[in-house]
């Protein structure tokens, strides 16, 4: 007996905040540690975004308690340069929140073409 | 500069401190050397963020950590999440099956009022489970 529901789960529906977001798609690419994540969010947004430590590691909190990314281990770094990758349900969540905005792009353009005519 | 940061990583919850302090020092010190080769007001700029960031940062962790579920709610959550049902059916499922135990308990210690109560209680709770289930269309 498995229940299935429809619809998506409250916080699957819920935008994910920007910082977030940027963490996200930068691990989405390869496994990087903190600093290296503070690099790639800031490239990633053209420069607009530029993480403070506090925002960094409070994200990384939450998304390591979500299951979204993982600790990942590598033989040559210390507990001080952790590299952090990106987990099968963070993935899930990227994808549909990259849906989400693909949607909501489709209708903007379609709503801003209308207007237009 | 790095004592400051580091002093004011103690604002902290512990459990924080002790996953992430040693890493967050060594990307602050690694940042702070890159903002310092870029002039006066870049560093400036870059030393406010960090401390904004760290007061705002243990302030929304001290947030998380006081209303963090408690272990039962996370374990029901964890269960409902193992077996597909929705968390309300299993807590409802849970509520039942103490029910039973306590009026079980209540009748070998010979305790009928409790044991009465534990019953009326348990109704309720099947009741109630009864309604979940056709809620969220599960067979019995």
């Amino acid at each position: 007996m498995r229940h299935v529901t429809a619809q998506p789960e409250p916080a699957e529906a819920k935008p994910l905040t920007e910082p977030v977001l940027l963490i996200l798609l930068s691990l989405a690419g390869k496994p990087r540690h903190g600093y290296a994540l503070i690099k790639d969010t800031e490239l990633l947004s053209d420069g607009r975004v530029r993480l403070s430590t506090g925002t960094l590691y409070g994200a990384i909190h939450r998304l390591l308690d979500d299951g979204w990314i993982e600790r990942f281990e590598q033989e040559d770094t210390s507990r001080e340069k952790q590299a952090y990758r990106l987990a099968p349900a963070g993935r899930k969540r990227l994808q549909l929140e990259l849906d989400r905005m693909k949607q909501l792009t489709r209708a903007a353009s379609a709503r801003l073409r209308t207007r237009e005519v | 500069m790095k004592k400051a940061y580091v002093a004011l990583l103690h604002l902290y919850p512990s459990s924080h401190r002790a996953l992430f302090a040693p890493e967050m020092s060594l990307v602050f010190e690694r940042a702070a050397e890159e903002h310092r080769g870029r002039g006066r007001l870049a560093f400036l700029r870059f030393a406010v963020a960090e401390f904004l960031g760290i007061l705002f940062g243990a302030g929304r962790e001290w947030f998380v950590t006081c209303t963090r579920p408690s272990a039962r709610e996370q374990a029901l959550r964890a269960a409902a999440e193992q077996s597909g049902l929705p968390y309300e059916v299993v807590r409802a499922q849970q509520q039942t099956d103490l029910c039973v135990k306590h009026m079980v308990n209540a009748i070998a210690s010979h305790d009928f009022t409790k044991a009465r109560f534990f019953s009326e209680a348990e109704r309720r709770s099947r009741e109630n489970l009864r309604a979940l289930r056709q809620k969220y269309n599960i067979a019995e």
